[in-house]
């Protein structure tokens, strides 16, 4: 792919699924930026994947303005598209495991912030971040599950032939 | 959507079950001393004030009363008071640790303030310890002193 091209495909899905963060922010936890990553994990090079996820931070830190939720936000969204490339060795399809998949990680992103908690602030306010957080853990994880389980494979169809018209295929 | 409606309604069910649950567990009594209090106790010494106490401690007890009976079941201060808690205004505190009215007239007495209790800080004075209703995070001094100022 041309370099140009590759700007403009980094910056369109930094864009897209911010977009779709700020779109949905009325509802808590409740948001397609788990299953954008899911798509940009699987569809973009290892590299420009990283770079949507630190562009999407960027822009999130821009308009909703510097907390240390970015530092976590720079690891965890990394780490979701890694978990993505790992396990679609094994899912590869199936819509209803990479819900599963989407529910497991919305019931723990809680969990990872915590760590991140209890690391800057100590473990007791970790565990105390957690335990506060489990009922937006809870809404996350139905709604990541629900929310990928519905729209995974047509996203996924649309995604692929938008890929293949852009890489001139 | 069609294809998977049932999966759908059933994970619905299923969150509405646990956020249910979590929501019933955190207004049980399952959290025990949910609330955490600050009882500083200061003596109005001739040179100065003098910490005699000074602890945060977890509580369910809905008046600062009944956390001062804690206090005394648990040893954690020895206290006498006068009165009973059906009395219009409750008990009154006779002595702490020792340091006892003996002039109800002339003092010293003990004299309860709060910087954040909402309930002393709207009203610009504490209640009697059977009337005042404590909150998670209040900070309570007690004061031994002959002086209002």
């Amino acid at each position: 792919m041309k370099p140009v091209k590759r700007i403009v495909l980094i910056a369109t899905m930094a864009a897209t699924i911010f977009a779709a963060q700020v779109g949905l922010a009325f509802l808590p936890n409740v948001e397609l930026v788990t299953l954008m990553f899911l798509l940009v994990a699987l569809h973009l090079k290892k590299i420009d994947a990283l770079m949507v996820s630190f562009i999407f931070v960027l822009l999130e830190a821009l308009v909703w303005g510097l907390g240390d939720w970015v530092i976590g936000y720079l690891w965890i969204w990394p780490l979701w598209m890694v978990i993505c490339l790992i396990a679609s060795h094994f899912i590869h399809d199936n819509s209803e495991l990479w819900a599963l998949l989407g529910g497991l990680f919305g019931f723990l992103f809680g969990f990872l912030f915590s760590l991140q908690h209890a690391l800057i602030y100590g473990i007791t306010m970790g565990i105390a971040y957690w335990i506060r957080g489990l009922s937006f853990d809870i809404i996350h994880a139905i709604s990541n599950y629900i929310l990928i389980l519905v729209c995974l494979g047509p996203m996924r169809r649309a995604f692929s032939t938008l890929m293949r018209r852009w890489e001139g295929k | 959507m069609k294809k998977y409606l049932s999966k759908v309604l059933i994970a619905l069910f299923v969150g509405a079950v646990l956020l249910g649950a979590v929501a019933w567990y955190q207004n049980s009594k399952l959290q025990a001393g949910s609330k955490s209090i600050e009882i500083t106790m200061i003596i109005d010494n001739e040179d100065g004030p003098e910490t005699i106490y000074e602890k945060t401690i977890r509580t369910d007890a809905e008046k600062l009363g009944d956390l001062l009976d804690e206090m005394v079941e648990d040893k954690k201060i020895e206290m006498e008071t006068s009165g009973s808690k059906t009395d219009p205004y409750g008990r009154m505190i006779v002595s702490i640790e020792g340091y006892a009215t003996t002039d109800f007239n002339a003092g010293p007495w003990w004299l309860i303030s709060s910087s954040n209790n909402k309930d002393c800080v709207a009203a610009g004075f504490c209640s009697g310890i059977d009337l005042a209703p404590i909150y998670d995070k209040d900070e309570f001094t007690f004061l031994f002193s002959s002086s209002f100022e």
